[in-house]
């Protein structure tokens, strides 16, 4: 029992009491700069929770291979590997997505959220530990993901599910004027404020 | 020493199992990626050649050109698959060209331009105004085609690319003969010619002596003097050096190099008599107004083209006073949208005629109501008043 609850915690961890945005606040550059519509953040979390599991199983597998000196071009290289396959998987399996999000995925490599994880946690731990704590990190940096682009999107476009008109759910109808700040980037910044304090608020309530 | 063999066989170590990983992956998704591409192309070849039969592809230095048929095997036109330099990297796109060498429609493939700002080339609207021109057209910014404010490198680059490559396609494929300037046939003495450069005509002096051009000046160009120095005096230095206008032009600036070219041929064609066709002055728009007063009462629906798409209005007139102007239909970006709505039927109302300002955050738009507007009142007063009264 004792070590599953290991696991459990580990998983947990990342999601809530350690969230990567809303506690440690890292890898902001994609959290500001995908965050215009939900199916951006939601592709966006997903890519980079594929690239964290990635990366923690290769590194902990090869934990005790790496020398300590060169552990940070190996790290790099390993998380390079598993980003440029998840944009080649996205170029094949989601083209549409693969545009919107541009720039954005080449530039998980240097997401400080991975290689933080890596190295502070996946370089000195079992290989399932290490797993768990990835999981639990790359659904924490989509829930937070998901959460923004939700309010950027029904705030600053008026829908949800967009942009794609097929499944865009127009929320507030035709006579509702979108409030232009939150699909910009700066209104990312208020956004991410005001989620922080409700964020804040909510684990201070229930002692989190 | 062991310790560094160590390390750098472990970086390698990793390399290789970074590379192994990736070049499964790219087995896997090369084709389905090459495919989607190959699929999108069909389909894009489908939208401006309707109907079409096979193709022929032929390799030239300037890029790829499918000469498409039809079932009878008559030309129906020509794609383009060709690059333009723009402000960062390679602008890939197609140009597909009717058998008369006009431009059916542009495509861009692919580009690195920088978002916001360099993508607008991927707007209708730029697209667009290529439509209908031919190699016979200037295809100059400023001239028949705009360039975008902001984006004045991309979307140069893309009209100087069209401008050769219809050119390219009218010379190769479809049996277009170029004027060649024999220069050896000029007679001695100095020609004045001049050309579009990147910011703005480039006027040269040219000097031919004994069948041999002697001297280029520059007299009055409005280039960015940092761009310039790449392309003069050069440019001049090889013509003079190869006798021959058919110099590289690919320096740091191609565009004022390309000015200046053509500033020698105009200069040249003018001295051994072949017509130059000199820069009209744009036609002013002749300003439509609709007599309001004899426009019925009634509500009138009219659409006009706006930046993205087509806007639809509905016009109510009671009095011969425009009472209500409301927009039904439109596809513009709701953020540029909002500069213009509800301020021009505002202005509109208010003024009572059609001379207003549509310079506003959103000009495309603002003209797309206003022509809507008089596009649902010109329609009521053709249709013997009658109009769609409901």
């Amino acid at each position: 029992m004792e070590q599953k609850n290991i696991y459990i915690q580990d998983l947990t961890r990342g999601i809530l009491k350690e969230n990567p945005v809303f506690v440690a606040l890292l890898g902001m550059c994609p959290v500001l700069g995908v965050t215009g519509f939900l199916f951006y953040g939601f592709g966006m979390g997903v890519a980079t929770t594929l690239v964290m599991i990635g990366g923690a199983l290769l590194v902990s597998t090869l934990r005790n291979y790496i020398p300590q000196q060169i552990r940070i071009p190996c790290f790099i290289v390993i998380i390079a590997t598993f980003v440029t396959l998840v944009d080649m998987s996205l170029l094949a399996y989601q083209p549409a997505l693969h545009e919107a999000l541009g720039v954005f995925v080449p530039l998980i490599v240097c997401n400080c959220l991975i290689l933080g994880r890596l190295e502070a946690f996946s370089s000195k731990r079992p290989v399932l530990r290490s797993v768990s704590d990835g999981v639990g990190a790359g659904l924490g940096f989509t829930l937070a993901l998901v959460l923004l682009a939700l309010v950027r999107e029904v705030f600053g476009q008026g829908t949800i599910l967009g942009p794609d008109p097929e499944s865009a759910i127009v929320l507030f109808g035709a006579n509702y004027e979108p409030i232009g700040v939150f699909a910009q980037p700066a209104g990312a910044f208020i956004a991410l404020g005001l989620l922080l304090a409700g964020v804040n608020l909510f684990m201070k309530r229930f002692n989190i | 020493m062991r310790d560094i063999i160590k390390l750098s066989l472990t970086l390698a170590l990793v390399g290789i199992i970074s590379a192994s990983l990736l070049t499964a992956a790219h087995n896997v998704t090369d084709p389905i990626i090459q495919e989607r591409r190959e699929a999108d192309y069909r389909a894009a070849l489908e939208d401006f050649f309707p109907g079409f039969d096979h193709f022929e592809t032929e390799e030239l230095d300037e890029g790829q050109f499918d000469l498409i048929y039809d079932e009878d095997g008559d030309l129906m036109g020509i794609m383009a698959t060709v690059a333009a330099l723009g402000y960062d990297g390679d602008i890939d796109y197609n140009l597909a060209l009717d058998s008369e060498g006009e431009i059916i429609g542009v495509r861009i493939i692919a580009h690195t331009e920088t978002p916001g700002i360099g993508d607008v080339i991927e707007r209708d609207s730029f697209k667009e105004q290529f439509v209908g021109k031919s190699y016979e057209d200037p295809i100059t910014a400023g001239e028949d085609v705009d360039i975008i404010s902001g984006a004045t490198v991309s979307a140069a680059a893309m009209i100087n690319s069209i401008r050769q490559t219809t050119q390219v396609v009218a010379e190769n494929f479809l049996g277009v003969e170029v004027v060649e300037i024999d220069i050896a046939e000029v007679p001695d003495g100095t020609y004045e010619g001049s050309a579009q450069g990147f910011a703005g005509p480039i006027v040269v002096e040219v000097e031919v002596s004994d069948g041999e051009i002697v001297s280029i000046e520059v007299l009055e160009q409005e280039e960015t003097a940092t761009y310039f120095v790449e392309s003069y005096p050069l440019i001049p230095e090889q013509i003079i050096e190869e006798q021959s206008l058919d110099v590289d032009t690919q320096t740091g600036a191609t565009i004022s190099a390309e000015g200046i070219v053509n500033a020698v041929e105009n200069a040249l064609m003018e001295a051994v008599g072949i017509e130059v066709e000199t820069e009209e002055e744009p036609v002013e728009e002749e300003p439509v107004d609709v007599d309001l007063g004899e426009v019925p009462d009634g509500t009138y629906e009219g659409s006009a083209e706006g930046f993205m798409g087509p806007i639809v209005v509905e016009v109510e007139v009671a009095g011969g006073e425009i009472v209500s102007i409301e927009i039904l239909d439109h596809e513009e970006t709701p953020e540029y949208f909002r500069e213009a709505n509800p301020l021009i039927p505002e202005r509109i109302m208010e003024e009572q005629h059609f001379d207003i300002d549509t310079q506003t955050g959103a000009t495309a738009s603002a003209e797309g109501i206003l022509n809507a507007v008089l596009d649902a009142l010109s329609g009521a007063l053709n249709n013997g008043g009658g109009g769609e009264e409901n």
